[in-house]
């Protein structure tokens, strides 16, 4: 896909070509063919939409405290998922939990996505210097252990909402830029990046019109991948104290206290998991889904 | 590299609120004159970089510096905590490793049989659970439901050693370690047999009137399991990570619990050496898959 809409974009410098949208409705027949893809991508809306319309399907507030109905199970009248240790409606708290797990996920996604590909593209448009600069500092950020870094900035910079965000962005953004670097590299020895220059396209013309669009289709793959791997990050971040404070309710700071009480109300500790669970397989079959429509070579393995 | 990673963290931490004068300073007995003279005595009047040169050259010479905690060498804290770890970390090298292929070698022999989307299915679920769930999970069912494991420590306490006994306590947290790479693993052996089952020499062994068995053992899963080398190198970077966040579910007294702990008591010279330490593990992983890389490989020789 990438490389035939590579060449139709040669010839009129646009990229809705008719031979590129009968690719691009190619990949989706595809998408929609693998069943385990399609059914996370519907699993996701559900997912997002509940999100979205959390305070009006879960009317209970999730913060009230309740405490004769500490430790409620499941199925008590008006708790559908029972109660935690303050009594606090479970349900409602996946819920409100499940909106800002999500909201982590896609704008940390799209941090690493925006600046790996940016990184990415000027390091393997201008090789030389810059491209070793900026592939050392992603060498370099690629050796330390993730988990430790991360929760070192949390601990300093006071872990808020915009500060998580912000650091599993910037320390997700090198695996996005090695790919886009790779593809750049492939991608500027073609012909149609020659007559593009020959007809006077500047460098940032270039990078931005020709090369980054026609390398798409892998950093759509990259990208799902990594809204997986930040909620799982997250999650962890959250799980050891150092992530979204309370009281905002995420997935993982729900498992926070669970572990106290696994004995006396396992299913707290279960729900949240389970939640965060399903959604980063979501994402996971939807971005194998993606990458098996988008890439030709691959014939379902 | 690691002057970069050590640099950086250096800085960080100076930088960051607390430290050890915020210890002091809790003390109402203190003046401003007797603060300024543990500054000068501890060095932290002095400028960053001169800080960093004095502290990198105690390191060169393998002094780490002392904990501002209790003021032991950060050295021997650390090395104290390491074992613990290690054993943690080579308990589910290995369950992942055996597990994983011969997982992923089943799959691929097997292709689109019900072990093959078992398999597969069950890998991707690997890689999604999140690590300390999934210990929650295992401490739930496997303790507390059904009293077959412990649910934390290294060992019964007040009970003299026993091999068994340590064994118990180690298999909820390696295989909750183990996890991920486990399905990591899986998927690739099966890929990588995958590829080498579909190339020419297979075929021509074949023909030749190769024994299935050899052709499965001697031809394919040598060339399979080359590229798994390097996966090996890059898997350790989430190793240490998970290792962290297990130790912290089932109470392992590793570097990871004493890492969380050193966080929250702003003990940045301990910090500043586990950091320092999990960095050296993960490029020492990496430089050890390229060298074992090139060792299977003829095709390839560094340099």
């Amino acid at each position: 896909m990438a490389l035939s809409s590579a060449r139709a974009t040669a010839f009129d410098g646009r990229d809705s070509t008719p031979k590129s949208r009968r690719n691009r409705s190619l990949a989706w027949a595809k998408f929609r063919r693998n069943r385990l893809a399609a059914g996370s991508a519907v699993l996701l809306l559900v997912l997002a939409l509940m999100a979205v319309l959390a305070p009006w399907v879960a009317t209970r507030d999730p913060l009230r405290i309740d405490l004769r109905h500490k430790f409620a199970a499941p199925g008590t009248p008006g708790f559908v998922l029972g109660a935690d240790e303050l009594g606090r409606d479970l349900f409602s708290r996946l819920l409100h939990a499940g909106r800002v797990s999500l909201a982590v996920g896609l704008l940390t996604a799209l941090i690493a996505v925006t600046v790996g590909s940016i990184l990415g593209a000027l390091a393997g448009y201008y090789s030389g210097t810059l491209d070793a600069v900026i592939m050392r500092i992603a060498d370099t950020l690629l050796s330390t252990p993730t988990i430790f870094v991360l929760l070192a900035l949390s601990a300093f910079l006071k872990p808020r909402f915009s500060t998580i965000i912000l650091i599993i962005g910037l320390n997700s953004w090198m695996s996005v830029a090695r790919l886009v670097r790779g593809q750049i590299l492939s991608i500027k020895q073609q012909e149609f990046i020659l007559a593009a220059r020959a007809l006077g396209a500047g460098d940032r013309r270039l990078i931005f019109r020709q090369l980054l669009p026609n390398s798409l289709a892998p950093v759509l793959v990259a990208a799902t991948l990594n809204v997986a791997t930040a909620i799982l990050t997250e999650s962890s971040l959250s799980y050891l104290g150092y992530g979204i404070q309370p009281p905002t309710a995420t997935w993982g700071n729900m498992l926070n206290n669970a572990q106290a009480y696994v004995r006396v109300a396992p299913w707290v500790a279960v729900y949240p998991g389970a939640m965060i669970t399903l959604t980063v397989l979501s994402f996971n079959f939807a971005g194998d889904g993606v990458r098996d429509a988008l890439d030709p070579r691959l014939t379902a393995s | 590299m690691l002057v970069g990673v050590s640099f950086a963290a250096f800085v960080l931490l100076r930088l960051a609120p607390g430290g050890p004068m915020a210890v002091y300073a809790q003390n109402p007995t203190m003046t401003e004159a007797d603060m300024r003279r543990i500054e000068h005595i501890l060095g932290l009047d002095q400028p960053i970089h001169v800080q960093y040169l004095k502290w990198a050259s105690g390191m060169a010479t393998g002094n780490m510096g002392y904990s501002y905690r209790d003021g032991r060498p950060v050295g021997e804290i650390i090395l104290e905590r390491f074992p613990a770890t290690l054993q943690l970390m080579g308990a589910a090298y290995l369950i992942a490793i055996t597990l994983g292929i011969s997982a992923g070698i089943v799959s691929a022999v097997r292709r689109h049989s019900l072990f093959d989307y078992c398999a597969t299915t069950g890998a991707m679920i690997g890689l999604s659970v999140p690590t300390f769930w999934f210990g929650l999970v295992v401490i739930i069912v496997f303790a507390g439901m059904l009293h077959w494991i412990p649910s934390g420590g290294v060992a019964t306490v007040g009970m003299p050693y026993s091999l068994a006994d340590r064994l118990l306590h180690l298999i909820g947290p390696a295989s909750t370690v183990g996890l991920w790479m486990m399905a990591s693993w899986s998927r690739f052996t099966r890929s990588s047999m995958l590829e080498v089952i579909g190339q020419d020499f297979i075929r021509t062994a074949r023909a030749k009137g190769v024994r299935p068995r050899t052709v499965l053992l001697r031809h394919t899963l040598r060339n399979a399991l080359i590229p798994l080398i390097t996966l090996a190198g890059l898997e350790f970077r989430n190793l240490v990570s998970g290792a962290l966040i297990t130790e912290t579910v089932f109470a392992w007294p590793g570097i990871g619990r004493l890492y969380l702990d050193s966080l929250s008591y702003q003990d940045y010279s301990v910090i500043l050496g586990l950091l320092l330490l999990t960095s050296v593990l993960v490029l020492a992983g990496g430089l050890l898959a390229d060298l074992l890389y090139a060792a299977a490989d003829p095709r390839i020789r560094l340099g």
